[in-house]
């Protein structure tokens, strides 16, 4: 599903005229297969934050491929990874990033509304969707007038409401207390059995690892540690 | 992203900021109105100064007024070797000539006389230039002659005494006959027998002659209601005729002050036939031009409205494009409005272009939304302005008799409409204000599209 192979990724800092550089990852090399949940774990500061923005296409390597459902999304332009990620990809962050002027309802409805589905069929599979994610009736309710859970979890529908193969999650939990943690990783693994959704999850938290079927850690921008194993 | 959405989606954006947009869309109107009413006085003021050109002629028309350097053996007027040249220039369907009487000539029936000017024609080039009959038909013997729609009207009750009546007691305050002299209106002229009277200083004395004529035709009213036609037309043997009375060429009167040299010049003047008011018709309009030409080229002074018309258009182009560039500044400062408040639109956004980017909103989505809510604001505005303009343009047009008074004390007698706007006047203001605002939107619109993601989500790094 995810094959990265031999990522670099440095940022360049300071003015012009003393630039420099500063090395995040070194030969990364790894692959997520269909329908597992891997967690990518390590302390903060360590690159994990990085990886992901690169797998997501914020930011462009400075060395490596990237290969996403089978594309080589590497070289991708920013239309290209615009379309990519309407089709493929779904997002869920830590601080939500819920359009805070539209309703959660508008929240959900903007993927379908980006891909030109008309306004019935819209309204149709975003009610269902807040079935799913158990927020009937708080459709209406802007982001403020929800909790952090209940915002983490239009989020989610947000994320799956065009069904994509692989959701990116950064830190999903680092925002919610324990209660609602437990919650959410529960709805990820069913999510991830039920509909065989791919999961990328990003944490600092042993506990959400414990729902991966893999882990990956991550030290001072390279891999030390993959399956259990040391590398 | 489907049109009604997007329109939803910035309509949306527009209501978070009410005032700034309104203040926006008002600056936009300004421009819009400030620039249909500037434009609408120079529509204005070309309609009314080329209603005036064209009132009493026919775009076909070419004057002709002379040569301009006749040889030796040739006169400066109009003569009849010229009437041929002319004729037989390409596309002229005729040749309009007069000879006009040059004597005080007065048409006398019953007791009734008025002034009226008399003159020779050509008929068959007179019909072919468009003269038309009101009652009657042409004249076929010497003696009969046309007279104007309005002769009948200035024909007035003569003083048994013979002297002349004096002008205030004669005419009302519209210039019109007094009821009291004039002839019954159900009288009619036609096929009465009239004599025209023609004067002239022989021998230390005025002598008078009196020429009978009959009344066949009574030419068509005029186009224009204020004007008259008071004119008589006579046959060329009537012409000989008061020649030989005359004794000058066009019966031209010889006043008691002239000395005997003068006389004498007078009366010879004349071997060569030459004609006044000589107007070519060109057979349409299109071939104005051409003909004008040609007969410039052939040394002749012609004026045609057709070509004043051209020159008129061309300083009215000038005119109105001064100010189109003076609207267009008002535009422009609207325009610097509408790239702050797109620019500032963008600022307050950019998390939520950030967080539409993330998930996958396409660039170009991004910068349309943008580029539409500019337009709309463009459209607002102009569909605003051009309200304004043409409540403006019609208080201009309402007040304007007022000023005129107020400013002259005089009353107009036709409605002069200083303001004009023609329908594609607006809807070029209006595409325009569309089209500024959207360049003034492209800028901001394309910075929203460059948002970075991940500043703009400002992730916890
Ligand atoms: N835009 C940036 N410019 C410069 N350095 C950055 C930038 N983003 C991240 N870094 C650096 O890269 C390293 C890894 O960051 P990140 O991937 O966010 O770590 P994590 O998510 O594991 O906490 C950190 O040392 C951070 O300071
Ligand atoms: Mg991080």
């Amino acid at each position: 599903m995810i094959t990265v192979t031999n990522l670099h990724h440095s940022f360049f800092v300071g003015k012009r005229s003393n630039r420099q550089e500063v090395p995040v990852l070194q030969d990364v090399n790894l692959t997520v297969d269909k329908g597992e949940i891997v967690a990518v774990i390590g302390r903060s500061g360590s690159g994990k934050s990085t990886l992901l923005n690169l797998l997501s296409g914020y930011i462009k390597p400075t060395q490596g491929e990237v290969f996403i459902d089978g594309t080589n999304v590497t070289n991708f332009s920013e239309a290209e990874w615009a379309d990519f990620r309407l089709d493929h990809l779904g997002f869920i962050f830590q601080s939500f990033q819920l359009i805070p002027s539209m309703t959660a309802f508008e929240n959900v409805e903007l993927p379908l509304m980006m891909k030109g589905l008309g306004e019935k069929e819209r309204k149709q599979k975003v009610m269902e969707m807040f079935e799913k994610v158990d927020l009937h009736g708080l459709e209406g309710n802007y982001p403020s007038e929800l909790s952090g859970g209940q915002q983490q979890r239009v989020s989610i529908a947000r994320a799956l409401i065009v069904n994509p193969p692989i959701i990116f999650a950064d830190e999903p939990t680092g925002s919610l207390d324990t209660e609602t943690e437990t919650e959410l990783l529960g709805f990820i693994k069913y999510l991830n059995e039920v509909e065989n959704i791919t999961f990328v999850i990003i944490t600092h938290d042993e506990e959400v690892a414990s729902i991966a079927n893999r882990t990956i850690r991550l030290e001072n921008g390279s891999i030390i540690e993959k399956d259990g194993a040391l590398v | 992203m489907k049109w009604k959405d997007r329109l939803k989606f910035i309509r949306q954006n527009m209501k978070k900021n009410r005032s700034r947009v309104f203040m926006t869309v008002l600056a936009t109107a300004i421009g819009c109105g400030f620039l249909i009413v500037l434009a609408s006085v120079g529509f204005g003021a070309q309609k009314y100064i080329s209603g005036q050109i064209l009132q009493d002629r026919t775009i076909t028309e070419i004057s002709i007024h002379g040569k301009e350097n006749p040889s030796e053996d040739e006169r400066p007027e109009v003569t009849e070797k010229d009437i041929k040249i002319l004729e037989d220039v390409e596309n002229v369907k005729a040749v309009s000539r007069k000879q006009q009487v040059m004597n005080d000539t007065i048409i006398r029936y019953d007791e009734f006389m008025a002034n009226v000017p008399a003159s020779v024609v050509d008929y068959p080039s007179e019909i072919k230039s468009g003269f038309k009959l009101e009652k009657g038909r042409m004249p076929e013997a010497e003696n009969e002659v046309i007279i104007g729609f309005h002769v009948k009207e200035s024909l007035y009750k003569a003083p048994k005494d013979g002297e002349p009546i004096d002008g205030k007691e004669l005419y009302n305050n519209k210039g019109e006959v007094k009821e009291e002299y004039r002839i019954e209106k159900e009288q009619s002229l036609l096929g009465e027998e009239v004599q025209l009277q023609v004067s002239q200083w022989i021998d230390g004395k005025e002598e008078t002659k009196l020429i009978p004529l009959k009344i066949v035709g009574i030419a068509k009213e005029p186009s224009r209601d204020w004007m008259k036609d008071n004119n008589i037309l006579i046959s060329s043997s009537t012409l000989s005729k008061i020649e030989q009375f005359t004794g000058t060429p066009l019966g031209q009167a010889i006043s008691p002050d002239m000395s005997e040299e003068q006389v004498n010049e007078l009366k010879e003047g004349g071997e060569v036939k030459t004609f006044s008011e000589v107007k070519v018709i060109a057979n349409s309009v299109e071939n104005v031009k051409s003909i004008s030409k040609t007969l410039k080229d052939k040394g002749y002074f012609i004026y045609s409205v057709t070509e004043e018309l051209e020159q008129v258009n061309l300083v009215f182009a000038l005119v109105k494009f001064g100010l189109v560039f003076i609207g267009l500044i008002a535009l422009l400062i609207a325009s610097i409005g509408i790239y702050n408040t797109m620019s500032m639109a963008v600022i307050e956004r950019t998390q939520d272009i950030g967080i539409m980017k993330a998930i996958g909103g396409h660039p170009r989505m991004i910068r349309n939304i943008f580029l539409m809510e500019s337009a709309y604001i463009g459209l607002m505005g102009a569909i605003v302005g051009a309200v304004v303009a043409y409540l403006v343009s019609f208080g201009i047009n309402s007040a304007l008799p007022f000023v005129i008074q107020q400013a002259f004390n005089e009353t107009m007698e036709q409605k002069i409409e200083l303001s004009y706007i023609p329908a594609y006047l607006t809807a070029f203001c209006v595409l325009l204000s569309i089209g500024v605002a959207m360049l003034s939107g492209l800028k901001p619109a394309r910075r929203a599209t460059r948002i970075d993601v991940l500043r703009a989500l400002r992730r916890d790094i």
